[in-house]
């Protein structure tokens, strides 16, 4: 009969055995699989614009903005288990029209025959547009053409209205960026696939960061304030060009407060910082998962 | 005592199964001025002839991002405020920083003006000069043109529970024998995004620059945004200047 010690020791070393190969294998244990669903969906405030008002999504100095066109480059989705080091991935990227998106989103890609555990990392990129981009239905040919000519990662058109005066822009952004680390609103990492079932994950575009008065850093601890878009047309014609941007300093645009503007970089390395670089910085950051949940590590793409 | 080659076998999966740890370690962390005071800003060369600056509390962070949202828990920090001078030619003692080994991306840190969240309002530390984040004096020339200026700066947190810099980058695999952590700063060229050509148009020649003037929010714009601080690791030991 074995002794209450070498009992012990035997448990313990099983016991010790177990959970360290449950580190490695996911804690299943029975080849289980299931699959993903990569959704891309526009936020509200690129489907319907952003309202005057007090509320937290309002723009809280009186302007309201719209959008009548929307384009964005989108792909390179990839998921990766860092217990073991699995990874999956699909280089392709895709031209998206978030004005005409359907009701839920693009279907941009499924990944099917993955581990039925949690994938704790999950990225993807909005780069700048390059020749082999796909336009996904019901995309038109003519808008992945314009991208990929003008090699912008995102391209939006609209305006914004208050007190009877509307400023119209038309700006395109080659403001490529990789987002990783990507995280639901409630901080878990990733996504977790069924046993013979499905999971959406659904990356997030946002339409109001050039608005916010920080570059926010995980929770949206922000304002939205729009009045940048008179100050910055200098000409007052109502038709706020890119170059206007470019000569539109932030210290009159964009006071400090309420600005805080840590983290906006000389995007157009022109050594100063103006509102063009303020709105390309924020475009390098409007890639959010699952609604609100954030991607913090982003790195610039070329 | 003896010990059972199963007790033995069990001991030895247990510790090959835990992580390794990180070492407590604490070093120096000094202030590096660069630029001798001087800079250039389009046609007009700035000659700075003082630059008192608060610097800390720094809070280190593993995560890409430093700031309070996403990085709850630092892994390294220098918890004192110190007033330096910035155009001292050798580097100055700013604290011990106090935390473990291991990588560091990013950075959060005030300016002498914090706002934690036991606080109802941002609030300057006692030591500030001035009762000011930076006070700077000096003179802009664009030839025959000369401007002096002083400047009282307030580098403010946007939110409770934030730091004035929420993040910045701050990268590096700190090991026990990282002898110091230097705090690199070049004040001439935060004013770089000042306009000294609107100045002069007003025939001002004695700048007094206040917290929510123009010249204010251009000199955080390039503290922030043009010449932010610089963070760098070393094993130097050399001796340093204390404040």
């Amino acid at each position: 009969m074995m002794s209450r010690t070498k009992t012990i020791s035997a448990i313990t070393a099983l016991f010790v055995i177990a959970a360290c190969a449950s580190k490695t294998d996911g804690g299943t244990g029975t080849g289980a699989t299931g699959a993903v669903q990569i959704f891309v969906l526009p936020e509200d405030s690129i489907a319907n614009g952003l309202e005057p008002g007090n509320g937290p999504e309002n723009v809280q100095d009186g302007w309201t903005v719209r959008y009548s066109r929307y384009l964005v480059a989108i792909g390179n989705f990839r998921a990766r288990r860092t217990d073991n080091g699995d990874a999956v991935t699909d280089p392709t990227v895709y031209i998206l029209d978030l004005k005409s998106a359907p009701t839920s989103g693009y279907v941009a890609k499924e990944f099917t025959g993955l581990a039925a555990v949690r994938w704790d990392k999950f990225g993807y990129d909005i780069p700048n547009a390059k020749a082999g981009a796909k336009a996904l239905a019901p995309t038109a040919q003519a808008d992945a053409d314009f991208m990929i000519a003008n090699g912008y990662s995102v391209y939006f058109e609209g305006s914004g209205a208050k007190s009877g005066k509307t400023v119209a822009f038309k700006w395109g952004f080659k403001a490529g960026t990789s987002f990783d680390d990507c995280s639901s609103p409630d901080g878990i990492s990733g996504f977790a696939v069924p046993a013979g079932g499905t999971v959406q994950v659904k990356p997030t575009l946002h339409g109001d960061h050039q608005y916010f008065d920080n570059v926010t850093q995980g929770v949206e601890i922000t304002k939205r304030l729009a009045q940048w878009l008179q100050i910055c047309d200098k000409d007052a014609n109502n038709d706020l060009t890119l170059e206007e941007l470019k000569g539109c300093d932030v210290v009159t645009a964009l006071p400090q407060p309420p600005y805080d503007l840590t983290s906006v970089t000389d995007q157009d390395m022109d050594g100063k910082i103006t509102v063009y670089d303020y709105v390309d910085t924020q475009l390098r950051t409007f890639g959010d998962y699952q609604g609100d949940g954030e991607c913090p590590t982003r790195a610039s793409l070329r | 005592m003896n010990v059972s080659p199963l007790t033995a076998f069990a001991l030895l999966a247990l510790t090959a199964c835990i992580d390794a740890s990180q070492a407590p370690i604490a070093y120096d962390a000094v202030a590096v001025a660069r630029g001798n005071g001087v800079a250039a800003a389009g046609a007009w060369s700035i000659t700075l002839t003082r630059a008192d600056v608060a610097l800390g509390p720094f809070y280190f962070c593993a995560a890409a991002s430093g700031s309070s949202t996403l990085c709850e828990s630092s892994v390294a920090e220098v918890r004192g405020v110190t007033v330096v001078n910035a155009l001292a030619s050798t580097p100055q003692f700013l604290g011990r920083v106090h935390g473990f080994s291991g990588a560091i991306q990013s950075v959060s840190y005030d300016l002498g003006i914090s706002w934690f969240d036991t606080q109802r309002a941002a609030t300057p530390a006692p030591a500030l000069p001035g009762g000011h984040s930076i006070q700077l004096e000096g003179v802009a020339k664009r030839g025959a043109v000369s401007v002096t200026f002083r400047a009282d700066i307030d580098v403010v947190p946007q939110f409770q529970g934030q730091n004035a810099i929420s993040t910045a980058p701050a990268k590096a695999a700190v090991q026990p024998a990282n002898g110091r952590l230097a705090i690199v700063l070049e004040p001439a060229a935060w004013l770089k995004q000042v306009d000294f050509d609107a100045v002069a148009l007003t025939g001002e020649r004695d700048l007094v620059i206040a917290p929510g003037s123009s010249a204010h929010n251009a000199i955080l714009v390039g503290l922030k945004n043009l010449s932010p601080i610089t963070f760098a690791w070393s094993e130097s030991q050399d001796p340093v200047a204390t404040p």
